[in-house]
């Protein structure tokens, strides 16, 4: 009985003394203290939720190209970045049991003009449109890497995904409040818009239901001067494991 | 025979990219502030994610006699250099009278 409680006893500082070691060293080694607060949630492999894995970004070499050879570079950089992703989640494994699925690591894409036309009123580097507090609630939109936007009803993927997509449409074209305000506020004529819509689709089969996050980034920058483009694309290598829905 | 081979090759020309490219003026309008959005590719997919690549131009001035306009022709941007009238000048896109 004795030896019970002593091994209890040892087990429960241990942990603490860990945790707080977590929160006495995080002013003085950060580090130190995200490496050994991993091995915390680690060990606690069961929480749905958590990191799966390391993250580490992974760049791929950037393309150039011009509005004529666009399609097929696009097409073989997305090649490239599924490859990479697949091969990822192949050496790392999967999720703890009860956690329903692997999240798939996350893709980073800009496309930015070889040369521009410098313009006083705007950005001298194409620079990342983003909303405060107050204008998020206004336009109804999160805001994470891009300004972000879900849409669901009981309809076929297909009619999400048209919806998702008109959305960042209009907001490009101007053609609704939030658009409106992006060219009269933030990015005015004629600088120039570099975006790219992210939609993230999630079906449900069983209820009927759809549903699309739609993820505008935007970047304001100066007007392009020719017509080829530079492509940068990364890879966060890290998965998610979620709890079914 | 050429004739029928041109109008395929041209079909498939424009289909590959349609409504890959909005113009807000619909056309080449000098006197008219346009812009148009256009894709660069189609979308791409990795999963669940799909991505698409636009930008956006607004026409302007070059000089003060010239615009530069973007159009849309065939799904595809087009920039053209006109010049403004003699009694007209380009502010901040248009040519405008002077």
């Amino acid at each position: 009985m004795q030896m019970i409680l002593l091994l209890f006893v040892s087990f429960f500082t241990t942990s603490v003394s860990a945790q707080e070691k977590c929160a006495l060293q995080s002013s003085f080694k950060p580090k130190n203290i995200e490496e050994l607060c991993d091995v915390l949630n680690k060990e606690n492999a069961a929480l749905c939720g958590k990191g799966g894995g390391k993250t580490a970004m992974e760049t791929l070499p950037p393309i150039t190209y011009g509005i004529f050879s666009a399609k097929s570079q696009m097409t073989s950089l997305f090649k490239k970045l599924e490859s990479l992703q697949q091969s990822y989640l192949k050496d790392k494994g999967g999720c703890p049991d009860g956690c329903s699925k692997v999240g798939a690591p996350i893709v980073e894409i800009k496309t930015i003009p070889s040369g521009v036309a410098p313009h006083a009123s705007c950005p001298e580097q194409y620079t990342e449109l983003k909303l405060n507090e107050s204008e998020q609630q206004a336009f109804a939109v999160g805001q994470s890497k891009g300004m972000i936007k879900s849409f669901s009803q009981s309809s076929p993927l297909e009619v999400c995904q048209q919806k998702g997509s008109e959305w960042a449409q209009e907001v490009l074209m101007g053609d609704n409040k939030l658009g409106q305000f992006l060219e009269r506020q933030k990015c005015p004529s004629p600088c120039s818009y570099s975006s790219v819509i992210r939609l993230e689709s999630k079906n449900n089969r069983n209820s009927g239901q759809c549903s699309v996050d739609v993820e505008l980034i935007v970047l304001c920058g100066p007007p392009k001067k020719d017509r080829e483009w530079k492509t940068t694309a990364s890879i966060e290598k890290g998965y998610r494991c979620e709890a079914p829905q | 025979m050429r004739k029928i081979l041109f109008t395929v090759i041209l079909l498939i020309c424009s289909s590959a990219n349609a409504d890959s490219c909005r113009d807000s003026d619909k056309g080449r309008d000098p006197t008219v502030a346009g812009k148009v959005v256009y894709s660069l590719g189609d979308q791409n997919c990795i999963g669940a994610n799909c991505f698409t690549q636009v930008f956006k131009e607004y026409d302007r001035c070059l000089s003060d006699s010239k615009v530069l306009e973007f159009s849309c022709q065939a799904g595809k941007v087009v920039e053209t250099e006109q010049t403004c009238s003699s009694d007209q000048i380009c502010r901040a896109g248009v040519c405008v009278k002077k």
